[in-house]
């Protein structure tokens, strides 16, 4: 199944938004979304993530399901 | 605490101070954020700065909640640019009022640490040689 995901700055500039994240199963961790993230979208395994879920960080632990609004955040930069 | 988080995208969109202040608050600390140029030896020709409004005023929230439980503030305020900003233009303001300066400095410091770390504003540097996604954190 495939799990939308909305990106944001040099993530977004690369691969546009949102994308769909092959999964094998939902709900799953933040992190597993972010393993296969970074399986599909190889170009990025050296970029550190922060994952928003329905517009509130989240941890690695924290799990996602198929109703959930998740985002993948680049290395912010403001100021 | 009386809080005001924006993002703006014209330079005259910054507020008037003016309506938060108080007889209460005897200190007001502002940190003005400009961009400039030259950066590591590039001409700057524009920084575009690109936002996630939701989680950008969810975690302002979070940040001023955690602020108040460390400070004694009376009002915190943060406008940032979205889109084209060019040298010599503000690029956010920070405004933390309290009643004693050294609160208000701490707090203005602490909310532009936190703004730079967790804050979703990614900026993309447009300069002489070329452009780049601006890496902070993590």
């Amino acid at each position: 199944m495939k799990k939308e995901v909305q990106l944001f700055g040099m993530l977004k500039e690369q691969y546009g938004s949102p994308v769909f994240v092959e999964v094998s199963d939902l709900p799953i961790s933040a992190k597993e979304l972010i393993v296969a993230f970074r399986m599909q979208f190889q170009e990025v395994q050296d970029l550190p993530f922060l994952i928003a879920k329905n517009h509130f960080m989240i941890q690695d632990v924290d799990l996602i399901d198929s109703t959930d609004h998740i985002a993948l955040l680049p290395p912010v930069s403001g100021g | 605490m009386k809080t005001d988080f924006q993002l703006i995208a014209h330079a005259n969109d910054f507020p008037d101070l003016e309506q938060f202040r108080s007889e209460r608050s005897g200190a007001e600390v502002v940190f003005n954020g400009i961009v400039r140029t030259p950066n590591k030896g590039s001409e700057v020709l524009y920084l575009e700065f690109e936002a996630y409004e939701a989680l950008f005023h969810n975690e302002m929230n979070r940040i001023a909640e955690s602020l108040e439980s460390q400070f004694q503030i009376n009002a915190i305020v943060l406008h940032h640019r979205i889109g084209r900003v060019l040298p010599g233009e503000l690029a956010v303001v920070a405004v933390v009022y309290s009643q004693h300066r050294k609160d208000a400095f701490e707090a203005c410091e602490a909310l532009m640490n936190e703004l730079k770390s967790t804050v979703p504003i990614w900026k993309k540097e447009f300069n002489s040689d070329g452009s780049f996604w601006v890496s902070q954190t993590p």
